[in-house]
C-alpha cells in the first residue's frame, strides 16, 4: 500500500480548525466562567432547564 | 484538499475567531445585573425604609402642625376680639377726643372772652384807680383847707371875743366914768374895770395847719387806731393825721378821743390796713 502523500499545507489549515475550535472552547468557557461569576452556578442549570 | 475545502476552513477559521472576539468583547462588557438588581433592591429597600421614617416624621409634623394651626386659629381668635375691644376702645377714645376738643374750643372761646372782660376790667379799674387818686388827693387838699379855714374861723371867734369884752370893758369904764362925772366932778378917781384886761387880742394858733404832729400808731382794732400823740402835742378832737410806711399812703385817722399823752380815732380812706410802729402825721 502506497504511503499516502500529505500536502505540508494540510498540517496550516489543520492549525487554523484548531485554532479556530480553540478560540470557541476559550469563550465558551470565558463566558460560563462569567456566568457563573455574575448569576452562580443555579442560574446555568435553570437556563438549560427553560430551554 | 480542494481549494474550496481550504477556502473553507480559512473562512470558518476567521469567523470562528472573530465571533468569540465578539462574543468574549460582549461578555466582557456586559454590566453584572444580578448584582445591580441587587443593589437596586437594597436602595429600594433602603429607600422604603427612609421613606417610611420622613413618611412618620412627615405625620407627626402634620399633626403638630394641625396642633400649631388650632392653637394659632384659637390665638388669632382671641387676637381678633381684642383688635375688635381695641377697635371700639379707639372709637370711644376719640370720640372722646372729639368731644374734649370741642369743649376745650368752647373753653379756650370762654376765656378769651373772660380775658377781653379782665383787660377791660383792669383798664377800668386803672382809671378808677387814677379817678380815687385824683379823688383822694383833692379831698386831702380840701381837707387842708378846711383845716386851715376852721383855723382861720377860730382866729375870728377868739378875735371876736376878745373884742367882745374889750367892748364890754369898755362900756364898763364907760359906765364908771359916767357915775364918777355925775357924783364929783372936780376930782376923778382913777377907773378900774371890773373885766380885767386881758390884754391885746393875738390870732390864735392853727390847729392843724402850719404845725406838724408827728407820732406812732400803738394799736389797731378794726376801724379804730390808738396813736401816741395826744393834747399834749397839740392833737384836737377832729385833728386828722395820715398814717404812713415809709413813702407809702396808708389811711387817714379822724381822732375822736384826745388823751394827755395819747388819743385814738377812726380810719378813713384805709389803702392799707395799719400797724403798730406805723407813722402818723397831720403833714404828708
Amino acid at each position: 500500500m502506497a504511503k499516502r502523500t500529505i500536502n505540508p499545507d494540510s498540517d496550516i489549515y489543520t492549525a487554523l480548525l484548531a485554532l479556530a475550535c480553540l478560540a470557541v472552547v476559550a469563550a465558551t468557557v470565558f463566558v460560563a466562567f462569567k456566568s457563573m461569576n455574575y448569576y452562580g452556578t443555579d442560574a446555568i442549570w435553570k437556563i438549560l432547564q427553560v430551554r | 484538499m480542494s481549494i474550496l475545502t481550504k477556502i473553507l476552513v480559512v473562512l470558518l477559521s476567521i469567523f470562528s475567531i472573530l465571533l468569540c472576539g465578539m462574543i468574549v468583547t460582549f461578555v466582557g462588557n456586559t454590566n453584572n445585573y444580578k448584582a445591580g438588581l441587587e443593589n437596586e433592591k437594597h436602595t429600594t429597600s433602603v429607600l422604603q425604609a427612609d421613606n417610611a421614617t420622613k413618611t412618620e416624621l412627615f405625620n407627626a409634623q402634620v399633626k403638630k402642625t394641625e396642633e400649631l394651626q388650632k392653637k394659632y386659629d384659637t390665638d388669632l381668635q382671641a387676637i381678633e376680639g381684642e383688635r375688635n375691644n381695641l377697635m371700639a376702645d379707639l372709637r370711644t377714645a376719640q370720640r372722646l377726643a372729639q368731644q374734649y376738643q370741642a369743649q376745650s374750643d368752647s373753653w379756650k372761646g370762654v376765656l378769651g372772652g373772660f380775658e377781653q372782660s379782665v383787660r377791660n376790667l383792669q383798664a377800668s379799674l386803672s382809671q378808677t384807680q387814677q379817678q380815687l387818686d385824683q379823688a383822694r388827693a383833692q379831698g386831702i387838699k380840701d381837707q387842708k383847707d378846711l383845716n386851715q379855714i376852721t383855723a382861720d374861723l377860730y382866729e375870728k371867734i377868739v378875735q371876736v371875743q376878745s373884742m367882745e369884752a374889750e367892748r364890754r370893758r369898755l362900756l364898763e369904764q364907760k359906765t364908771e366914768l359916767e357915775k364918777q362925772i355925775a357924783s364929783s366932778p372936780t376930782r376923778t378917781a382913777a377907773v378900774q374895770p371890773v373885766t380885767p384886761l386881758r390884754g391885746a387880742a393875738v390870732p390864735a394858733q392853727p390847729s392843724g395847719a402850719g404845725m406838724d404832729i408827728k407820732g406812732l400808731v400803738v394799736g389797731v382794732d378794726r376801724n379804730m387806731a390808738t396813736l401816741s400823740v395826744g393834747s399834749a402835742d397839740g392833737v384836737k378832737e377832729g385833728t386828722v393825721l395820715h398814717v404812713t410806711r415809709g413813702d407809702r399812703f396808708l389811711c387817714d385817722v379822724v381822732v375822736t378821743n384826745v388823751d394827755i399823752n395819747q388819743s385814738a380815732g377812726v380810719l378813713e380812706l384805709v389803702q392799707q390796713a395799719p400797724q403798730s410802729g406805723d407813722t402818723v402825721s397831720t403833714q404828708l
